[in-house]
């Protein structure tokens, strides 16, 4: 068994490193092959003033001089038209090909005191227009010598003042310029659109982003398709909106403080709240350790499990823990801290926290349902453990993991903090909406910078459409994760647990987290010091 | 599915946890493979901060805009002088700033399309408005340069009414062709019309071929204290000639600070890089050397650079140092090819060193080679007698074992006075081979006194830099 997983992760890897390997860098190309044309695109006709190498028209060349001269591109206008109509062709989004006129550029009259290189390049003006204005414009460019392939053409093209270069290689003979997006490549926008939507997949996978809660809804039962589909578009839509805000804010921020002075201190100031949150984990595990915190293990006699005789709620141990990205500790609504904590660091941290001090969660007694029909199991318990619900069966409550915060868990503990639906209660779409707000309320700073990226180049509205598409991404994993934890729930019982390693990594990843807060904070003081 | 669980029923029933653990770790394999760790690292330490003090720090940290490079910076003046070319018909004055524009972005990017779009738009300038039009003659000038045509420099140089120009022209030309007193005239000059960083940047260079270190070093320094926010290019160029100077006398260390700090002011800048490359080769860091080639290539996006045979013939090294000689062999075929379609005859644009070739030659041993190594060195020889050029003929000539005639061309490349270990070194290997045990001892001596750290591996790495003319 272990070795055909062996195999197929050997399979994998080879075929990982073949795709690598497959994606050779260009090669090399030679100075007589370079061609260079400048396209300036207008409403009805596009001009291109093209340098080549003469040798690529040597019919036309009749004295040999390696240079057209303007009787040369007269006498050889038609035959020159045909060849260049047939290697360069410029059409409009209804393929439709733009006529081409042809007139000779020449070189300047030098002094005779100076006896110049013979040049071996010669200049042609190549005008294409339509009868109606062009929407959209494709360049196909394949003047190049036979059997060459490093040969060049490195193509400036202006198109309503923005400029854009473009290197046409044999390889690469196309080029598109977007209606409404001049300075877009034909593939180049989706091209951008697929990375961010790439990178937000991947950015979400990093600490925070609600996994977590997503995670804790959807293993649930009542937890359906639909609903996370509707959670993953809440969360696009909240973040999408979040980074617009922060992006606004910031602009605005920015007409009075310089960016480069500002986002030492937004740097220095995430640094000290990541350090302020490592050290309080860090400090946490320490007082989850200390002797006058434990809670000795104790058991409940046999006792009824009717709702009239336990009105309180009760405590379930040994994997019922806190799916909460809540800051804090001890409120209901999971908003309420979102819109007021720290990035994504603090989210996780205390997540984690939960998730490893495996902190009791208090059900409502109502809704916990201690019949012993089949479908129990899967009840909202993300438990390593069986359990049964025999009513002479002992809880025992061994705290020696400790609490996040060192807080009691009494029996009169009245909150919750899970996510809606996991305590039972009904699942409505004002909840749904609720959850899916507080997963995206905060905006990534990735997403920030691809914003603020874009309007510095002057491409606010493209810059929109990426932080929405970095925003899918990132719902996307979310939805993908807890679709997978949905269907994979039932394998946590089988996963095996090491006791030792999960009593260290909570202080580890303390420790952690507090080293990338000074890292952050000494580099905002570097960039301070440096101002 | 159930073809995978009638495959295997046990396998079926946990393809997806395959699937679960292969994909990200195929992923992160093949993300780690792509990403280049050191270089992110050192990008992250370059971020810090500078470790230099002033004035080999770079004063102006916060013109460097982080969301604008300076080649974008030169793309929006292409963008506004094309357009002042279409609208105002042409006058020949937008056509020679266009000129100039494409000329800054060939200087900065090496790339050999930029430098052909300077000279046609600098033609174009010039039929349009012939006469007093510095900036179309100086990119003519400058290109021509940038082909070793010196002869046309010169006499372009000589119509270019701006004399700030004109005299820079003849400063860097003569250095070029091995003329110090002309050049350290000219750079005179250009230091009593204009204290600009350029002028004293230039008079530097002057100082350093003539072997005055002291002076240079002052006049580097004055370079970079008058230098004004915004000239990147300028800023950069400086530092990167600086590093180079203390690399040639063994300050490794304070060279290597040096180009990244160039690098920090115009990420990038591709002589920086190899300058660097050439550092870790020499410090046998041949993984680092190679990421600094890999950057330079990626950097020209495909087009063909200046630097081209340069990484060929530094990679080249570094395989035949780790031992790897069939591949040591190709890469300089390569080198050699593109070498050689370069400058075959003296039509069109020729970007190619006859003196890179021959490098070429005597670096890859092949006893074959050596006859040609001197024949391309005695060509080059008639147009130039600068003290690099006279260096690699000498050498030439001891591959061939012309004994006299080496310690001729050697003795007179001292006495143009660069200090240079590397041209020390060879002029004792020569003397030894005459017997001039004494004179061969001096000449060592010599070679360890400019270059304390001078050694086997300094030996490997010359020639694989990039210096005023790149």
């Amino acid at each position: 068994m272990p070795y055909r997983y062996l195999l197929l992760s050997l399979i994998s890897c080879l075929g990982a490193i073949l795709i690598w390997v497959g994606l050779a860098a260009p090669s090399q190309a030679h100075w007589a092959d370079l061609a260079v044309a400048e396209i300036q695109a207008e409403a009805i006709a596009t001009q291109m003033t093209l340098t080549f190498p003469t040798g690529l028209v040597a019919f036309a060349d009749d004295d040999q001089s390696g240079q057209l001269s303007a009787v040369e591109v007269q006498t050889h206008a038609a035959d020159l038209q045909k060849f260049l109509s047939e290697q360069i062709q410029f059409s409009d989004s209804e393929n439709q090909r733009g006529a081409l006129t042809i007139q000779a550029v020449e070189g300047a009259a030098l002094p005779p005191t100076i006896q110049a290189a013979p040049n071996s390049h010669s200049t042609l003006l190549l005008t294409y227009a339509w009868e109606k204005p062009v929407r959209g414009l494709k360049i196909h460019y394949g003047l190049f010598l036979p059997g060459v392939s490093t040969a060049s053409c490195l193509a400036t093209i202006l198109q309503d003042g923005q400029l854009k270069t473009f290197l046409f290689t044999p390889k690469q003979q196309t080029f598109a310029l977007t209606p409404g997006l001049p300075w877009l490549a034909g593939g180049e926008a989706l091209l951008a659109i697929a990375a961010a939507v790439a990178w937000g997949a991947v950015h979400s996978m990093s600490p925070g982003h609600g996994k977590t809660i997503v995670g804790a809804y959807l293993v649930g039962e009542r937890a359906t398709p639909k609903h996370a589909m509707f959670l993953a578009l809440v969360t696009t839509i909240t973040h999408t909106i979040g980074v617009f805000a922060l992006g606004l804010v910031t602009l605005f921020a920015a007409q009075y403080i310089l960016p480069e002075q500002l986002y030492p201190w937004l740097s220095l100031a995430s640094g000290a709240l990541v350090i302020s949150i490592g050290v309080n984990l860090f400090l946490s595990r320490l007082r989850r350790r200390s002797p006058s915190h434990s809670h000795q293990p104790h058991s409940h006699q046999p006792h009824s499990h009717d709702p009239a005789t336990h009105p309180n709620t009760h405590e379930h141990l040994d994997g019922h823990f806190v799916n909460s990205e809540s800051a804090g500790h001890g409120t209901t609504a999971l908003s309420d801290d979102l819109s007021s904590k720290a990035p994504d660091s603090n989210a996780y941290a205390y997540a984690y926290a939960q998730l490893e001090s495996r902190s009791p969660v208090t059900l409502t007694h109502a809704e916990h349902d201690h019949t012993h029909s089949s479908t129990h199991q899967d009840q909202r318990h993300l438990s390593r453990n069986d359990h049964s619900h025999d009513h002479n069966h002992d809880h025992s409550h061994d705290h020696a993991n400790g609490h996040a915060n060192g807080h009691d868990h009494g029996h009169d503990h009245g909150h919750s903090h899970l996510p809606p639906g996991t305590d039972g209660s009904p699942v409505t779409w004002s909840s749904l909406l609720a959850l899916g707000i507080s997963g995206g309320l905060v905006p990534c700073p990735a997403a920030l910078v691809l914003l603020l990226s874009a309007i510095a180049l002057g491409k606010t509205a493209f810059g929109l459409v990426l932080v929405t598409a970095f925003s899918f991404g990132l719902a996307v994993v979310l939805t993908g994760l807890g679709l997978i934890l949905v269907y994979a729930k039932h394998l946590f019982k089988h996963i095996p647990t090491h006791p030792r390693l999960l009593k260290t990594l909570p202080a580890f990843s303390a420790a952690c987290i507090t080293l990338v807060g000074i890292g952050i904070s000494i580099q905002a003081v570097l960039q301070l010091s440096n101002q | 599915m159930k073809q995978l669980t009638a495959l295997s029923p046990r396998l079926g029933k946990r393809w997806w946890l395959v699937a679960l653990v292969g994909v990200p770790l195929t992923s992160g394999l093949l993300w780690l493979a792509q990403v280049d760790w050191s270089s992110q690292l050192e990008e992250l330490s370059r971020l810090t901060g500078s470790r230099l003090d002033a004035p080999y720090r770079y004063p102006y940290s916060d013109s460097l805009s982080q969301s604008n490079t300076p080649t974008a910076r030169t793309e929006q003046e292409i963008a506004h002088y094309q357009q002042a070319v279409r609208q105002n018909g042409g006058s020949g004055l937008d056509e020679g700033a266009l000129a100039i524009a494409y000329l800054q972005m060939a200087r900065t990017t090496g790339q050999g399309h930029w430098y052909l779009l300077a000279d046609q738009v600098a033609q174009q300038s010039l039929t349009k408005l012939p006469v007093n039009n510095s900036a179309a003659l100086t990119v003519l000038a400058r290109v021509a340069e940038a082909q070793h045509d010196f002869t046309n420099t010169l006499k372009l140089a000589g119509q270019i009414p701006d004399p700030k120009e004109a005299i820079a022209l003849r400063v860097t030309t003569h250095l070029a062709l091995g003329k110090l007193s002309d050049a350290n005239q000219a750079a005179q000059e250009l230091v009593d019309l204009t204290l600009s960083p350029n002028s004293f940047m230039l008079q530097a260079l002057v100082q350093v071929a003539e072997g005055n270190d002291e002076a240079a070093l002052k006049n580097f320094q004055y370079a970079l204290t008058t230098e004004e926010p915004g000239e990147l290019s300028m800023s950069a160029r400086t530092r990167t000639l600086l590093g180079r100077f203390y690399y040639e006398r063994g300050q490794l260390g304070l060279a290597d600070d040096l180009y990244r700090e160039a690098l920090r002011i115009l990420p990038g800048y591709p002589a920086a890089q190899m300058n660097l490359a050439q550092l870790e080769i020499r410090q046998e860091r041949y993984g680092a050397a190679e990421r600094h080639y890999a950057q330079v290539t990626a950097a020209s996006g495909g087009a063909s650079t200046v630097y081209d045979s340069l990484v060929l013939r530094g990679r080249a090294k570094i395989k035949a140092l780790q031992g790897d000689r069939p591949a040591a062999e190709a890469l300089w075929a390569e080198a050699e090819a593109l070498l050689r379609q370069s400058f075959t005859g003296t039509n069109g644009f020729t970007f190619g060193h006859r003196r890179d070739l021959a490098r070429l030659l005597l670096e890859r041993g092949n006893p074959n080679d050596t006859a040609e190594a001197v024949t391309l060195m005695q060509t080059e020889v008639a147009r130039r007698r600068d003290a690099e050029t006279l260096e690699t003929y000498a050498w030439a000539l001891s591959t061939q074992k012309q004994w006299q005639q080496a310690q001729a061309v050697a003795q007179e490349a001292i006495a143009l006075g660069l200090r240079d270990a590397t041209l020390f070194y060879r002029a004792a290997t020569i003397e030894t081979a005459l017997g001039n045990s004494t004179q061969a001892e001096t000449y060592r001596q010599t070679a360890q006194t400019i270059d304390p750290s001078f050694d086997e591996n300094a030996r490997q790495a010359a020639g694989l830099g990039a210096g005023l003319g790149s």
